[in-house]
């Protein structure tokens, strides 16, 4: 009884050491990232454009090797992959989730949608490119889509659906969008910067049914699905989205130009990354 | 230096086995010494076209595949092997090794073991290597005196260390990981040269494992003009077939002993035409040369 005591008195007060801490922070995506291009031809601002943002911790900035700021990267190696960026943590601010129905692979974020109703007026009214059901046919409302989610997932409970819920973002006195986010178990190492990009939705306008997708998710993998007569995957991120992002940033994308208050300095610092560096913005439409 | 990880583990259980005046039981497989070298190097390898390898007359040896054997070592804890250099082209480049001598699979199957493999690969005589590659400059072992291989430490601009794989060949298993084939099996990979043309590359035969059977293990090696999957080859048909095969590179336990084929070993090239002519003349051999390679009826 006495060592049990003694080792959980130990165990309270020995530090360890280790360098690993949680680095908690804030993002925030300019108005002008989340302000695009709907269905009907006008321009709306509505976080739902937000796509997901990835954010790590790295030993610099390089403003030289791209076109827009990213991390420094260690030497290139092979002919068509650029340098390992190292990074000494990482996480995301929205993940990809799959959304019950194969037209939703790789198209779907959490934390960006409320309801069933919010994503069919997203998909069918903002981007022209409405939710189809396994059978090719427009799902038309939110109790449809539910019943779909509950058959994929044998589910009960909307709380089930990581797709839907809190959001993420919240708009702040500047008109920008904000979030807080949580880096867990990152190496810290004394003068770090956060950087990170936000993944832009594909806007078609051309062919509106083709939007809604993303450059960091591939739909040739994840969860297989096999079915009757359904076989598909879920889709899931670029396993490097973090070590290799130029292999994934294209014009449209929004990425953080690694400013002084996104350097950490101390692990009790709160660094501010901002997404204010617009790539080819314009160009993409 | 490439050093076997179990050295210490070794080293402690030869001091249980000694402490405690056992006969140490591992001594009975270890591979014998012979003369064959247990680190050499090979040189530079022409790098090998299409046209040229297609040509090859199969009783001869063209002069840009290379032929070698390699034995045990002295220290058990040290890899052993050999390198060759390449000269990068500007393109790909395919490098593969082919280890004695061949693997096949026996067949599983109850209703068909007529017709499939019957007999069962005699794994005694059967060696492995495991093949790397990279820019010569990141090799870190001596060529001819010690084996290594292609990692470097980078230093960030914050002055953290990480380890860099310089390793270029990548060769995956069947959930797509890193992998290396297993015993007697050709390994291949491609070579993306395109940034470093003119560029001197090595590529490290590192001795997995010797044939139990005499502890000297012969091989076939070449650098190849193209992809892997454009490799040439013959089956005993005289068909010309493309892909990296056991038979890309023929009668590497013949054509490596200086001193000719040992008479135990007469049946390997026969064998081995047997093996690429296709499926089932493994089992056709088998059972027409019981004994040569082969287990007889009996032990089946």
């Amino acid at each position: 009884m006495a060592p049990t005591i003694l080792i959980l008195a130990l165990g309270c007060a020995y530090n360890e050491e280790l360098p690993e801490k949680d680095i908690l922070g804030t993002v925030i995506v300019p108005a002008a990232a989340a302000t695009r291009l709907q269905a009907d031809g006008t321009t709306a601002t509505d976080p739902r454009f937000i796509g997901p943002i990835f954010l790590g911790a790295y030993s610099g900035i390089d403003t030289v090797s791209f076109g827009y700021p990213h991390p420094s990267m260690g030497p290139i190696v092979t002919a068509d992959t650029p340098g390992d960026a190292f990074p000494y943590g990482g996480t995301t601010v929205g993940r990809y989730d799959f959304a019950c129905y194969e037209s939703l692979a790789c198209k779907v974020v959490t934390g960006r949608f409320s309801d069933y109703n919010d994503m069919l007026e997203y998909f069918g009214t903002v981007l022209g490119s409405p939710i189809q059901d396994d059978n090719g046919a427009d799902v038309a409302n939110g109790s449809t889509f539910q019943q779909a989610c509950y058959d994929y997932f044998y589910a009960t409970s909307d709380q089930e659906m990581a797709f839907l819920g809190d959001l993420d973002f919240a708009l702040n006195a500047d008109g920008d969008f904000e979030a807080a986010f949580v880096m867990p178990h990152t190496v810290f190492v004394e003068g770090m910067t956060i950087w990170g990009w936000m993944d832009a939705p594909e806007i078609v306008p051309a062919n509106p049914t083709e939007s809604g997708g993303f450059s960091s998710c591939d739909v040739s993998t994840g969860r297989e699905f096999d079915q009757y007569d359904e076989n598909f995957r879920e889709g899931r991120v670029y396993f490097d989205a973090l070590n290799t992002p130029s292999q994934y940033i294209y014009a449209g994308d929004w990425v953080a130009s690694g400013a002084e208050e996104a350097v950490v300095n101390s692990p009790d610092d709160k660094p501010v990354v901002r997404l204010d560096f617009g790539f080819g913005v314009g160009e993409a439409e | 230096m490439r050093t076997h990880g179990n050295l210490a583990l070794g080293a402690l259980l030869a001091l249980s086995g000694l402490a405690s005046g056992c006969t140490n039981v591992r001594d009975g497989f270890r591979p014998v010494l012979t003369d064959a070298p247990f680190v050499y190097d090979i040189g530079e390898l022409r790098v090998i076209g299409a046209e040229e390898l297609a040509g090859v007359d199969p009783s001869t040896v063209p002069d840009a595949v290379h032929y070698g054997q390699l034995g045990a070592g002295e220290n058990a804890g040290l890899y052993g092997g050999a390198t060759f250099q390449f000269r990068a082209t500007g393109s790909s480049v395919c490098v593969v090794v082919d280890p004695e001598a061949m693997f096949w699979n026996k067949e599983i199957s109850t209703q068909s073991n007529t017709v499939q493999y019957k007999f069962e690969d005699i794994f005694e005589d059967d060696g492995d290597l495991d093949l790397s590659a990279g820019l010569a400059a990141y090799y870190t072992g001596s060529p001819g005196s010690e084996i290594g291989d292609f990692s470097a430490v980078y230093d960030d601009p914050a002055g953290v260390e990480h380890e860099l794989a310089f390793n270029e060949c990548i060769q995956t298993g069947y959930f797509g990981d890193p992998a290396h084939a297993g015993r007697a099996t050709v390994e291949y990979c491609d070579i993306d040269t395109s940034l470093h043309s003119g560029v001197m590359y090595t590529a490290v035969l590192e001795t997995f494992a010797l044939p139990i059977d005499d502890s000297i293990l012969n091989f076939g090696a070449l650098a190849f003009d193209g992809r892997c999957a454009d490799l040439p080859w013959y089956d005993s048909n005289g068909a010309l077939l493309a892909g990296a095969s056991e038979c890309v590179i023929p009668n590497e336990v013949e054509y490596a002993d200086a001193n000719g084929i040992p008479e135990e070993k007469a049946w390997f090239p026969e064998l081995e035409r047997a093996y690429c002519s296709g499926v089932g003349k493994v089992n056709t051999f088998c059972k027409d040369n019981p004994g040569a390679g082969c287990q007889s009826e009996e032990e089946l």
